[in-house]
């Protein structure tokens, strides 16, 4: 829990995080992992593999975002970290 | 600081105040190279730790599991918690700290997830510790440093508090299916 309860109660001046890291109460994740020298068919499997899974956690929490270093430019809409 | 474009800036309350901001924030290294830091340090306070490492007879339970340990987080975080878990189908391992909690106020926050545990008949290896300091619990668990680094990409969702309430089940089955991981 990096986020929400005893840290949602500072003063909002005192640190600059998103909206939505305020309000929350835990961060969840996945992530997919490859060994040095994969192939880009094996990364780009991968790729996709995790976007099925953004989709379903964006599906599961349509009003959540994300932390923003954690957002990428294959996401399909990243500026709503979706 | 050295900002994108090479300017080497003193950053602070009254010099570029929202430069100042934003460093202290999630993703202080997003906006330049911090070179040199005046910290106001605090008195060094008691940490108390809890470790959990639990075990689901298939992937039905360990998503029940999983949905019960999303819901925990409100408790924990409400009562000064921080840490972080990792899942795999039939695996959970969760770790949290919180400063200056006394090993009472630990087990009160404690207690409706081990009586979870309890009757759902959970296989489970978990405790409370003490330390004197963080630093005494750092070195208790990172002991042996070494290089680091990993090819990895993720996707992550900072879950509401309605998102806990509402949409655990949901969320937990994602996590589970992905063996992905909550902090």
């Amino acid at each position: 829990m990096v986020a929400g309860g005893a840290v949602s109660q500072i003063n909002p001046e005192s640190a600059g995080i998103n909206p939505s890291w305020r309000n929350a109460v835990l961060q969840a994740g996945c992530g997919v992992f490859w060994e040095e020298g994969a192939s880009s068919t094996v990364i780009g499997g991968l790729i996709s593999q995790l976007k099925a899974w953004t989709s379903s956690l964006s599906d599961a929490a349509p009003n959540d975002g994300a932390y923003f270093n954690e957002v990428r430019s294959s996401t399909l809409s990243f500026t709503f970290a979706d | 600081m050295v900002t994108p474009t090479g300017e080497h800036l003193t950053v602070n309350d009254y010099q570029y105040p929202d430069l100042f901001w934003a460093l202290r924030g999630g993703g202080g290294g997003t906006y330049g190279v911090v070179t040199s830091v005046t910290y106001r340090v605090y008195g060094s306070l008691p940490v108390a730790c809890y470790i959990l490492q639990a075990n689901a007879e298939n992937t039905t339970i360990m998503k029940e599991l999983t949905t019960g340990m999303l819901q925990l987080q409100r408790n924990l975080t409400d009562n000064g918690w921080g840490g972080y878990g990792n899942l795999t189908n039939l695996t959970m391992n969760f770790l949290a700290i919180a400063p200056n909690v006394s090993a009472e106020a630990a087990n009160a926050t404690l207690q409706p997830w081990t009586e979870y545990l309890q009757s759902q008949g959970i296989s489970a290896t978990a405790g409370v510790f003490q330390f004197p300091s963080f630093y005494a619990w750092y070195k208790s668990q990172f002991t042996n440093a070494r290089e680091n680094g990993a090819n990895v990409l993720i996707t992550s969702r900072l879950l509401s508090r309605d998102t806990i309430a509402n949409q655990s089940k949901d969320v937990a089955e994602i996590l589970v299916d992905c063996e992905g991981s909550f902090l």
